[in-house]
């Protein structure tokens, strides 16, 4: 079924037939296949109880038409609903709130992930800095922490950065410490609250991803843990040292295309960076994607060639030189183009022949320039455009073979292969035949063209010709002014 | 080898005092797509050296040899000779036009000829800062046959847009190295070239001294000293033109020839690059006007 009549059959289960289940599952089939359908988000909020999940559906449609008004009336709605129940976070925006944590996902938010761009939420917005009165605070019960620690006293000092955490829901050093005392203490689920709630805050540290990584893949969750890696990677925060590290976990594990989606999340950050480009790239490659790879290598060895990464780029673009495609094979225009290179070759020579003068050039010089432009045709046909087309198929050309397969895996992935041509092409024996008709034909041509230069470079005449000498011009030098 | 080494001392310190004020394109610094090695651009370099030392350098600096050694009848008799082969094959429109010498055929002897080592040199060293990629743009047999059209058409140009009577012989590589040099700009408006240009190294070096000094992360890493600079190819480029072409628009308005540099050969020859797509590759001809990159 396609994703009109899935949208169509769900709308009838809700609207007719009260059958919000059914309805709620055409719907996420219609947008898994089409994520566009603004009504269908619409739709599907109708379907879901937990006022999350329905402004997770409504900030979609709002995202397809912002403009949506009964979209925007049914978010005030529900903002109003959970204003009571959300008080404690009343700086965290629409947005912010949209983007829960993995931990708090339904049945239904798991459906609708497979459809595009239904994780990867972007412009969020920071956790709020702490008030300037709560940043000594903050001090105090980070040195109020130290001490207990000092004292042996764990579990205060957990106590006390909880406390910084509650002014501040992303401090590194205070999330940092507590979390490492809270794994010790075998208090995993705290910490992993703690970690947590800094995600739902949007926080930008990149180490607080590391931690929550770290945590759900010891605690088996590796389906949390590589969903946070990717959203890591579009963290503007993170640097090209994490890229690497999350890169580096993806290929280990052979799963390219997760490398190569942390690579597209993050390499506009690092626009001049060579290396990270040329691992991009060498992925793309290895994921036979070799004109994207192309646009990446030229990036790099326009970076500078040079470098290490410079200097393997350009290598791989020469190995990647773009052949001709079928459109250049058959062009008469191009072929006829070139042969006009030598027309003007003969134009210039027979102008100059007849002494710079184009109205004296003759019958026969003009003759000769369309003859070097027929020769020149002929020449360029039995070379490089023996494809032309209708001329090679009347001409009783034949499809050449393809070129040669790659030996294995690696070179098909790693070669940008010429398409396989089906135009026929002229025969050897009459390329032959045109090329030396076509260049005895130029020859002539040239000839015509220059017939005068040519007969006086055989006897020079310099009887009547003005030749200095060296005192001629030395004198003529003092005469001059 | 010493006096090699002094000689190539000689040539470095005689080019960086040239190219105090204004920059020398040395070698571009793009991709070449489809063939690594230059050999045309090595052809005509190695033609247009050859023609010089062969035909003209030796009685050139023989003679001055001789006339410095107080050999005045030797020495004369060289440099005559010298003076005579560009005479007589050198471009001058009056024997064109009047069918006499070797006629036309001087538009292709001209242009292996130069007046001495470093005319040569300099119009050697622009060859191969931009020949090398139009080359490889080209395929090798297209590239002569557009370096012989711009050739001839900077020939052609000077003369007839010339009012100036004056029977003066035109030599030198320059007007189809023009044309070169247009169709870089045409094909690869983005490329960088590296230069060797003093005052732009000093520049340069005063600049990076100064933000590593205050810290400033965009010169970690890169070396305070260079040799050379890379400037944009657009940029050198239309300096060269505008360079030319002031002179140029002198000689056509006021039809007087002192000879020296011929500003409107190299301008003609510029402007020749337009022919540029009769020769380049069939791909690259699409590619170009389609808007992606070549």
């Amino acid at each position: 079924m396609d994703a009109r009549t899935l949208f169509r059959e769900g709308v009838t289960a809700i609207r007719d037939e009260k059958d919000l289940n059914r309805g709620r599952d055409l719907l996420v089939q219609s947008l898994r296949l089409n994520p566009q359908n603004e009504q269908g988000w619409l739709w599907l909020s109708r379907t879901i109880s937990d006022p999350q999940k329905r402004l997770q559906a409504l900030e979609r449609a709002l995202r397809i038409n912002p403009n949506n008004t009964q979209a925007i009336q049914l978010v005030e709605r529900i903002q109003a609903q959970m204003g009571s129940t959300q008080s404690a976070r009343s700086t965290v925006s629409t947005t912010e709130m949209l983007a829960t944590s993995t931990s708090e996902t339904f049945q239904d938010e798991d459906d609708l992930e497979d459809a595009p761009e239904a994780t990867y939420i972007e412009n969020k917005v920071a956790p709020p800095k702490p008030r300037a009165e709560d940043q000594s605070r903050i001090q105090d019960l980070l040195a109020n922490a130290e001490e207990r620690l000092a004292t042996q006293d764990a579990e205060g000092a957990i106590e006390q950065w909880v406390r910084v955490l509650d002014l501040q829901v992303d401090h590194e050093e205070a999330l940092g410490k507590a979390v490492r005392h809270l794994s010790r203490l075998k208090y995993l689920d705290d910490a992993r609250e703690l970690v947590w709630r800094a995600l739902d805050a949007n926080t930008q540290h990149p180490s607080i991803y590391l931690t929550a990584i770290d945590i759900a893949r010891v605690q088996g969750d590796e389906g949390i843990s590589d969903e946070l890696r990717l959203k890591l990677a579009g963290l503007p925060t993170a640097d090209e040292k994490v890229i690497i590290r999350l890169v580096e976990y993806f290929v280990k594990r052979d799963r390219r295309p997760d490398a190569i989606t942390v690579f597209e999340r993050s390499i506009e950050r690092f626009p001049k960076n060579q290396a990270l480009l040329k691992q991009y790239a060498d992925l793309l490659m290895e994921q036979a994607r070799p004109n994207d790879a192309v646009a990446i290598y030229e990036r790099v060895a326009q970076l500078g060639a040079g470098t290490q990464a410079g200097k393997e780029a350009d290598k791989k673009l020469l190995a990647l030189a773009p052949g001709l495609g079928d459109k250049e094979r058959s062009s008469i225009v191009l072929a006829v183009r070139e042969a006009a290179g030598f027309g003007v070759l003969a134009l210039l020579m027979a102008w100059q022949d007849a002494g710079l003068n184009l109205l004296a050039l003759g019958p026969a010089r003009w003759f000769g320039v369309v003859l070097s432009v027929l020769g020149g045709y002929l020449l360029i046909t039995a070379t490089s455009s023996a494809q032309q087309q209708p001329l090679a198929s009347m001409l009783g050309g034949v499809v050449p073979p393809p070129p040669p397969a790659p030996k294995n895996d690696f070179e098909a992935a790693t070669t940008l292969q010429s398409p396989a041509t089906q135009l026929p092409q002229i025969t050897l024996p009459l390329r032959l035949l045109l090329g030396a008709i076509g260049g005895t034909i130029l020859v002539i041509s040239l000839y015509m063209v220059f017939s005068t230069s040519i007969n006086l470079t055989r006897n020079p005449d310099f009887t009547d010709v003005h030749i200095p000498t060296i005192e001629d011009l030395l004198n003529e030098a003092e005469v001059s002014p | 080898m010493l006096l090699f080494i002094s000689f190539l001392i000689y040539i470095i310190t005689t080019l960086f005092f040239a190219s105090l004020l204004f920059p020398t394109p040395l070698s571009d610094n793009g991709n070449v797509r489809y063939s690594s090695l230059p050999i045309m651009t090595f052809v005509l370099i190695f033609v247009n050296s050859m023609v010089f030392m062969i035909f003209q350098g030796f009685d050139f600096y023989q003679g001055v040899n001789a006339l410095e050694a107080g050999d005045l009848s030797s020495g004369t008799s060289l440099i005559n000779n010298y003076v005579q082969t560009i005479w007589m094959y050198g471009y001058r429109g009056a024997l064109l036009r009047e069918s006499l010498g070797i006629g036309a055929m001087s538009t292709f002897t001209s242009m292996f000829m130069h007046s001495d080592m470093w005319h040569l040199l300099g119009n050697m060293i622009f060859l191969w800062a931009f020949g090398r990629r139009v080359e490889d743009a080209c395929g090798s047999w297209r590239f002569l046959i557009f370096y012989l059209c711009a050739g001839m058409i900077a020939n052609i140009g000077s003369e007839i847009l010339n009012p100036s009577q004056v029977d003066l012989p035109g030599i030198g590589a320059s007007g189809a190295i023009s044309g070169v040099m247009g169709a870089y700009l045409i094909l690869f408006p983005n490329g960088l070239v590296t230069c060797f240009w003093g005052i732009g190294i000093i520049l340069r070096f005063i600049v990076v001294a100064i933000m590593k000094v205050a810290g400033v992360n965009a010169v970690k890493g890169a070396p305070t000293w260079r040799w050379t600079i890379q400037l944009p190819g657009w940029l050198l480029l239309i300096y060269f033109l505008v360079r030319d072409l002031i002179p140029s628009l002198e000689t056509i308005q006021q039809g007087q020839d002192f000879g020296g540099v011929n500003n409107l050969a190299h301008l003609t020859g510029f402007l020749a690059a337009i022919v540029i797509f009769l020769f380049a590759r069939k791909d690259l001809v699409t590619r170009y006007f389609s808007g992606r990159a070549i």
